[in-house]
């Protein structure tokens, strides 16, 4: 990217990221407070960010909070959960268009960079503990969260997959928790975890934007420097998928007119081996573009299904397919993807198909530096992937691979489960 | 050649009146690596009922056209389809069918005049045969299953066919498995002569290009069309909603519920004026600044999912809000007395001016990205406006207009709500 990146340690394992990105318009600040999943804490965790969201100390209404928030250009703050690999990571973003298109003499940025410290620093404590009539109306709505994943079938069916297929890691845990534990939280056990986590949490800051990053550093720096951190390592581990002996084939019945399908597979290429990005072409090729194996065979030739298509979790060592199928076809369907999946451990693809995905992937790559989002994403997850590459750098990887590679790192692919929803 | 500029924000574009007819909007954004494309026809679901200057009467087609039409012209004659060539380019190419327009776009770093040539190419050249029609009759089956099983797709357009009695809008843009059954090749290519007319489209390029390269593929690409000539059917759609209720019970965890105001359809430019009016309207009685979502969020009547939009084009104009709820009538409730006091005391100074500033805001953000720049290029052409009309209307915009259209046009007798059950 030709932006200027930097990265600090502001503090044990509290990391500091700039990208300066002269052409936009607006500057996002987002914390990403990362932690092991781990069944005991993983519901503790999931609510403390839709808590902090509510308000800090000396701001504790929300409709107070949003109005400020609009006052300034509609600035935008968000709060969620991701899961990567073994790891959740809490994340607070914020996002306001630069000074200088404030109609006013504002300065957005050193605001911005308060209210989500604020958020993260100083939540609105009643007797040194989180209000119990904002716990109890985030757990209603986690639970609500959690039960809502049902509403998209495609994405339950993913999750469902990746719970029976990681069955034996830390990333089968769903990471918003689970119901019954969210049920039994009490005031006490998420300020203790809150406090935990501030001690003993990797954290990693991005600054993304058009503005000068050396304002929120500043005060980032000054306002982290206090904080108290616990002696640890705060390494993030690459922990693959082990191959499968037995597969497994789960299925749900429910009440709907098409039913789904997802198949996981292993593989042993770790995401900082180079083999990772032969794996990524084979991927490709595979099913991750409408002009591959499965498009063209399971959905154009054989009219099985609207979408059949692939995709990689480097961090964990999983390829997953995914498809809507109707219920008569669904064997049908299934021998053809793995029947697709043969075709290219066989190295039946031309030179051609092979570039083809080359520049498919090199396009999406180079295309990162025109989104906020996407240029955080990136680094996230090469701090994943323990490398430290720039989307031109993989570009480059990617170029240098032979066919050969390809049917090599399509053959570590192992079948590892099967999930289905029926009607 | 036309150049369009806000001053305000320090943006610019070009607007071009090709000498094929087609129209073609230029905008060039420096320091980004890539560009959207987007070769769009004012042409949508709704559009199921046409007939040109030599037609004597209306042509009625299956509903759910426009959108197979998307689907089959990407297929080639000698049985290629045009995903292969772009495979060629790099470029990620797709299309969308919404209710007023079709559009066929991509997004790329390099190799943008060869990708910008394969879709002028595929889009100018349709084949339909009986063979693929069939086998797409078989994957937009599919398609139609897929949303049938979605619960925030299914009561969104229960509640248009709750709110509209006759407009094309209350129709899924898929249609359903019975009437794509009806579609022929015979079909497709008549409303493709009918539509797909250069004088009747748009091409749009934004991100990082050379715009006269572009010109000259274009001129090279692309002849003169036949005249252009389309009258689309007009439907009398009374002011009035079609039924009150719906509810469908489906495979969800919560029930989901959608509740539609309707308002009186306007044309043209005055379209963006009132879908910005409506937009503050929303922000002020629904948006988490207000004192509605801080009560029913503070009730456990809603949660974080609650929100508004305004749908509108030809004919229709309706202001949604949307949410899970476990009591989604009481909301509907609420919200009724909430509009009713609105009514009285109008939106505050305080809460209009809060809205200008997060408008603006938002609409700034726009710039920041390609694909959304392409997008409201697109859209706003097809109403008549251009991508800065809608911060020239905030800067003009008067707080009496808005208080007006709460009190004439955001009527309670005039709304419906549609329910989707979790299944017992």
């Amino acid at each position: 990217m030709n932006n200027i990146f930097k990265r600090v340690e502001l503090k044990d394992g509290i990391y500091f990221n700039s990208i300066i990105e002269k052409k936009f318009k607006t500057n996002r600040i987002s914390i990403n407070i990362i932690t092991k999943l781990d069944e005991k804490t993983v519901s503790k965790n999931s609510i403390i960010p839709f808590i902090l969201e509510k308000g800090y100390k000396g701001y504790d209404s929300f409709k107070e909070f949003s109005i400020m928030l609009d006052n300034m250009y509609g600035t935008s703050f968000s709060s969620d959960v991701r899961k990567i690999g073994d790891y959740q990571i809490l994340n607070l973003s914020i996002s306001a268009i630069d000074d200088e298109y404030c109609l006013e003499k504002d300065s957005l940025l050193k605001s911005i960079t308060d209210i989500i410290l604020n958020i993260m620093l100083i939540p609105n404590f009643t007797n040194g503990e989180f209000k119990k009539d904002i716990l109890d109306l985030e757990k209603t709505n986690l639970i609500q969260l959690i039960e809502s994943e049902l509403n998209d079938k495609r994405t339950f069916c993913i999750n469902k997959l990746e719970e029976h297929m990681y069955k034996e890691k830390p990333s089968s845990i769903n990471k918003y928790g689970k119901i019954e534990d969210i049920k039994k939280l009490t005031e006490k056990d998420i300020t203790d975890q809150y406090k935990k986590l501030l001690k003993s949490s990797r954290i990693e800051v991005f600054f993304t934007g058009c503005g000068e990053s050396s304002i929120c550093e500043n005060i980032i720096k000054d306002r982290i420097s206090k904080l108290e951190r616990i002696e640890k390592n705060f390494d993030l581990e690459i922990n693959l998928l082990k191959s499968n002996e037995n597969i497994t084939e789960n299925q749900d019945v429910f009440d709907v007119n098409q039913c789904k399908m997802a198949i996981g597979f292993s593989t042993d290429i770790s995401p900082d081996n180079h083999r990772i990005y032969a794996l990524k072409l084979g991927v490709t090729l595979y099913g991750g573009m409408p002009f591959s194996k499965l498009f063209k065979h399971v959905r154009e030739r054989l009219s099985l299904c609207y979408y059949c298509s692939s995709r990689m979790d480097k961090i964990n060592g999983g390829i997953l397919v995914d498809c809507g199928v109707e219920k008569n076809n669904i064997e049908k369907t299934k021998k053809e993807i793995l029947n697709q999946l043969e075709v290219m451990k066989l190295g039946d693809f031309t030179e051609d198909d092979l570039n083809n995905a080359k520049l498919a992937i090199i396009n999406g790559y180079k295309s990162f530096s025109d989104s906020l989002s996407m240029i955080e994403l990136w680094n996230i997850s090469q701090l994943f992937s323990k490398t430290s590459n720039t989307p031109e750098e993989e570009c480059n990887y990617i170029n240098n691979v032979e066919k050969k590679d390809v049917v090599e790192a399509m053959k570590t692919l192992r079948l590892n489960s099967i999930y289905t929803i029926l009607s | 050649m036309k150049i369009l500029e806000c001053k305000q924000i320090n943006e610019k574009y070009m607007e071009i009146d090709h000498e094929t007819g087609l129209k073609i909007l230029l905008y060039p954004m420096e320091g980004y690596k890539s560009s959207h494309v987007i070769f769009g026809t004012n042409y949508g679901s709704i559009d199921n009922s046409f007939k040109n200057k030599d037609d004597k009467d209306f042509i009625e087609v299956p509903d759910g056209i426009a959108h197979f039409l998307e689907h089959k012209l990407f297929e080639n004659e000698d049985g290629s389809d045009v995903f292969s060539l772009f495979a060629k380019t790099g470029a990620s190419a797709n299309a969308y069918t919404s209710f007023d327009k079709t559009c066929y776009l991509f997004s790329c770093v390099d190799n943008l005049e060869e990708s910008l040539k394969i879709l002028l190419s595929f889009v100018r050249n349709p084949y339909f045969s009986d063979e693929t029609v069939k086998k797409e009759q078989g994957i937009i089956g599919q398609e139609i299953e897929m949303y049938n099983d979605n619960g925030n797709w299914r009561v969104f357009f229960n509640l248009l066919g709750a709110l509209y009695h006759k407009n094309p809008v209350k129709t899924d843009i898929a249609g359903s498995i019975e009437s794509i059954s009806q579609i022929d090749y015979n079909i497709l290519y008549t409303t493709y002569k009918k539509f797909y007319n250069l004088s009747n489209m748009v091409l749009v390029l934004a991100g990082n290009f050379n715009p006269d390269t572009i010109l000259d593929i274009v001129s090279n690409s692309l002849v003169k069309d036949i005249d252009f000539s389309i009258e689309k059917k007009v439907y009398d759609e009374p002011e009035s909603v079609c039924k009150k209720e719906i509810e469908q019970n489906l495979s969800v965890s919560i029930p989901l519920f959608n509740i539609g105001y309707k308002f009186r359809a306007c044309h043209g430019k005055e379209i963006v004026k009132k879908e910005l009016m409506a937009s503050f309207i929303i922000e002020s009685i629904a948006s988490q600044s207000s004192e509605l979502y801080d009560k029913l969020y503070k009730e456990g009547l809603i949660n974080s999912s609650f929100g508004g939009e305004t749908i509108t084009g030809p004919g229709y104009f309706s202001i949604i809000f949307g949410g899970e709820s476990n009591t989604p009538k009481r909301v509907y409730e609420e919200l009724k007395k909430s509009i009713e006091e609105l009514k009285i005391t109008g939106i505050s100074k305080d809460d209009f001016n809060r809205c200008k500033k997060f408008f603006y805001g938002n609409m700034i953000k726009k710039f920041n990205n390609v694909e959304a720049v392409a997008n409201s290029l697109v859209s706003n052409y097809f109403k008549g406006a251009t991508i800065f009309d809608e911060i020239d209307i905030i800067n003009k915009l008067d707080i009496n207009d808005i208080n007006r259209m709460i009190r004439e046009d955001f009527l309670n007798e005039n709304s419906a709500i549609s329910i989707v059950n979790p299944i017992k």
